[in-house]
């Protein structure tokens, strides 16, 4: 379906999801959900059941009672252990929703509780998933030698997905055949595919998996937990033989699906006489909850981030992925990075403070190039942060301007003690986002595409990435009909679990932007060769290979973790109310550079969802759990960034048009927001905001704000 | 209880408790499926209706309510030449909402725009906080509502009046 057609489908109210599904011979799921945070269940009690209701428990489970997900596993149902509220304890089964909530209302389940562990900060040996050490230089000399220490801690908090379609799925029973067909939420089929087969302990050829039709674009939440819910709908259709519709209502998705991980992150610098940066030590402990999914992938994105876009020569940095008794955690939007970003954007805009510099001349200076390595040595030129992004971002938005006016402002306010009618603050914030799996992961998952050339000329593209959004298809069908010289309607792309399409691992991290976009152009390149030599039909591949010219050492934590790496700087602008104290968004600029801009509108346009989400972040999205649960209420007052809250962001590209590969930029909002965020805040109040959400609730800013 | 009303310009009836949510009934009853169930306390916006003319959140209307009333869906609301400027106004700025907010924002936009044929960039904003979705980009959304009204006022009064 092209572009215009979905379109077109979607506001007439046509588009489908597994909510949608009408089938009134279907049974329902209803999970019944541990109550207490950590134990062993003693028993259970049930009440009379109708016969046409089934209760499933983990001893029914004919596979394996586990999902793996890059080599953590997730129970599916509890087998006798509970390590956090809501995790599912058994299902039932049956013909009408309300008379299975009544039963699972009656249902007693006698816990042998033990004391839960909710707090991260302090990680005991045996609550640590993962942990990564570096070393780089000599920070202990370096810090002995230091004329003064400066230490900060910074914190971000959890924030919900907020997606659209709540997780579900609908498995049709196949009676003749004896065989599954799922329809599920996620945006990685492949993993429900083989998820289902490992629980159920079928052989592949008996289930068949396709996703939403619509996709939803926040896809760290669509990553794995779909699986874990079409277990559920599989495991009942498997075992009564009927179809089975299992879904979250909205409040039920809230509660106990996956949010973003919180992170505390102890930054500690050495500064010489002058206030220049020796040393540093960084320390970020990252909950997880209960599950170590992603546990590897978050905690080095983070420690590769540490340093935000910065060179520091000695340099000591430990990250610990900690175990608590939380629903499992894990990925979103600037996984591991974004909260590093923050603090190490923070932690700079208090020395460049402490130096009273100018923020542009001191932060283009620190940057890492061709001579000063990142923290996993010498990067390749195309990935290094350029200098003149500053200044894009800086002429855009008018920053050096406005920073001094404001400025002084503020100490005239200061000198004064007068009222005045705005506090005013602009704050600029370095951004970098990682694309693809990092690490040895990509060569582990070997993502590939095929390209089919018939013999009338018309190509079809076989891979397995479901995107963001219905443009990254078009996206993908333009590259191709531009580099043939064909039309567009030649090119199509071959739906997923289409012979000869393989798993090309999860549409996220900016995978489908910067690896399939590149297999894409390079199965082109391939065809056009062989159209001279070869006659029609012509079938082609590619598998991506990371690059041989860093390569990536996971036990020394150095050369080329990722595939490529974009870069922005953000610059916010904010007034603050000395009333109401209710700060508002003036302006929000963007410097970009991700490479070669394919289609500037589509990107644009991924950028700005990405600013409400930052922004959201930034300000007052925060899920908080309370003795492991959410309280109630909580669902309701969640507010996320509305069309009202925030003024259209300038986006500007820095060589969109040049020759360098495109790159994934949805993260960038994420990594450089807050900081921006915070920065104007600092200014405005003249107080330091090292904590996301930014909250005055934090501080006694009566005390506090030099009026 | 018997419940009567006009639905999509058709005199329909329901047996239902007075009480059931009109989302569940729109929904389960009648097969609409283009407004979805969100947050089931008249927050998201997902669930919109227009009941008299005017926008509702249809999961706080009790069914009684509709009682005599009529009530229009995307599904009726597509047939208008309304929706049609407002599609191709969407089409023509690129607005790419998901499918369960876009209903609402089609609904509402129409509501807007009937009681303001041009509105501003920040009117536009502030109608649009009643549908609480992350899937697409509010500039675009502004731009797709005002193409929306021009071509609106184009078909009611000439392309150069």
């Amino acid at each position: 379906m092209n572009e215009r057609l979905t379109m077109q489908k979607i506001l007439e109210g046509r588009s489908v999801y597994v909510a949608d599904i009408q089938d009134a011979e279907a049974l329902f799921i209803k999970i019944k959900r541990s109550t207490v945070a950590r134990g062993r269940i003693r028993g259970m009690i049930f009440p009379e059941m109708p016969e046409n209701v089934r209760i499933i428990r983990a001893r029914d489970i004919p596979g394996r009672n586990s999902l793996s997900v890059f080599g953590a596993e997730v129970p599916v149902l509890s087998a006798g252990t509970v390590s956090y509220k809501g995790e599912p304890v058994l299902l039932l089964a049956g013909p009408d929703e309300r008379v299975l909530e009544e039963l699972l209302e009656q249902i007693v389940i006698d816990y042998e509780t033990q004391a839960p562990e909710f707090s991260f900060a302090e990680p005991a040996p045996e609550n640590i998933f993962y942990t990564r050490k570096l070393t780089r230089g000599e920070p202990d000399k370096k810090f002995a030698q230091a004329n003064e220490t400066l230490s900060e801690d910074f914190s971000t908090g959890m924030q919900e997905h907020y997606y659209s379609e709540p997780h579900g799925s609908y498995v049709r029973w196949n009676t003749e055949s004896s065989t599954l067909s799922v329809l599920s939420s996620s945006r990685w089929p492949f993993h429900v595919h083989s998820s289902l087969c490992q629980v159920l302990a079928l052989p592949t050829a008996l289930v068949s998996v396709s996703a939403s039709e619509f996709s939803d674009k926040s896809l760290g939440g669509k990553i794995w937990y779909p699986s874990l819910v079409a277990a559920y709908a599989a495991l009942a259709a498997w075992l009564t033989k009927k179809n089975v519709k299992a879904y979250f209502g909205r409040e039920e998705d809230f509660l106990y699906t996956p949010k973003s991980s919180p992170s505390l992150l102890r930054y500690t610098a050495a500064l010489d006489a002058e206030g220049n940066l020796l040393a540093l030590k960084i320390a970020i402990c990252i909950n997880m909850g209960c599950a170590s999914v992603f546990a590897k992938e978050i905690s080095d994105r983070a420690a590769f981030s540490a340093l935000g876009g910065y060179h520091c020569k000695d340099v000591e940095v430990t990250v610990c992925a900690a175990k608590t008794n939380l629903p499992p955690l894990g990925p979103f939007t600037g996984m591991g990075c974004a909260p590093s970003f923050f603090a190490m954007e923070g932690l700079a805009e208090k020395i460049r403070c402490k130096l009273d510099a100018d923020p542009l001349v001191w932060k283009k200076a620190q940057l890492i190039n061709k001579n000063r390595d990142s923290l996993t040595g010498p990067m390749p030129k195309a990935a290094l942060p350029d200098p003149a992004l500053f200044d894009l971002a800086a002429r855009i938005s008018d920053f050096t301007r406005k920073h001094s006016a404001f400025e002084l402002a503020r100490k005239r306010r200061s000198a004064s003690n007068r009222l005045p009618d705005y506090f005013r603050g602009i704050g600029i914030a370095l951004g970098g986002q990682v694309c693809g799996f990092f690490g040895s992961a990509e060569e582990a998952i070997a993502p590939s595409l095929k390209m089919d050339m018939d013999t009338e000329g018309k190509v079809r593209i076989f891979q397995s990435a479901i995107p963001g959004s219905f443009r990254l298809n078009e996206l993908w069908r333009t590259v191709a009909a531009e580099s043939l010289g064909a039309k567009k309607t030649e090119i199509s792309i071959a739906p997923i679990f289409a012979e000869s399409c393989r798993d090309a691992g999860p549409a996220t991290f900016s995978r489908g932007m910067s690896i399939i976009t590149r297999l894409v152009e390079e199965c082109c390149d391939l065809l056009k060769k062989k159209r001279f030599r070869n006659p029609l039909p012509l079938s082609v591949s590619k598998t991506f290979a990371p690059s041989p010219q860093y390569p990536w050492d996971d036990a020394a934590f150095t050369g080329q973790p990722f595939i490529d790496m974009s870069w922005a700087v953000s610059v916010v602008e904010l007034r603050i109310d000395p009333l109401t104290f209710i700060p508002e968004i003036d302006g929000i600029w963007m410097a970009v550079d991700g490479g070669k801009i394919l289609k500037e509108e589509a990107a644009r346009k991924s950028l700005e969802s990405a600013i409400n989400y930052a922004i959201g972040w930034s300000i007052f999205e925060q899920v908080q759990y309370k003795d492991g649960i959410i309280p109630p209420g909580q669902f309701a007052a969640y507010r996320i960034p509305l069309p009202c809250d925030i003024p259209t962001p300038a986006i500007e590209f820095f060589d969109a048009e040049g020759k360098r590969p495109s790159r994934g930029i949805s993260d960038l909002a994420h990594t450089s927001i807050p900081a921006a965020y915070a920065a104007a805040m600092t200014q405005a109040l003249s107080m330091p905001f090292s904590r996301i959400p930014v909250s005055l609730l934090d501080r006694q800013f009566s005390k506090e704000v030099p009026l | 209880m018997k419940i009567t009303f006009t639905l999509n310009s058709k005199d329909v009836s329901v047996e239902s408790s007075p009480d059931a949510r009109l989302i569940h009934i729109l929904r389960e009853k009648f097969g609409l499926l283009g407004a979805k169930e969100g947050c089931l306390q008249g927050h998201c916006g997902y669930c919109c209706a227009l009941l008299n003319g005017e926008l509702v959140p249809a999961c706080m209307l009790p069914v009684f309510s509709v009682f005599r009333g009529s009530v229009t869906t995307i599904e009726g609301f597509r047939e208008t030449p309304d929706f049609t400027d407002i599609e191709k106004g969407f089409i023509q700025a690129g607005v790419d909402p998901c499918g369960y907010c876009a209903s609402a924002k089609i609904l509402t936009a129409h509501k807007l725009l009937e009681k303001n044929p041009n509105p501003t960039e920040a009117v536009i904003r502030k109608a649009m906080a009643g549908i609480v979705c992350r899937c697409t980009s509010y500039s675009a959304l502004v731009e797709g509502v005002k193409a929306a009204a021009a071509n609106r006022r184009v078909r009611s009064h000439g392309k150069y009046r």
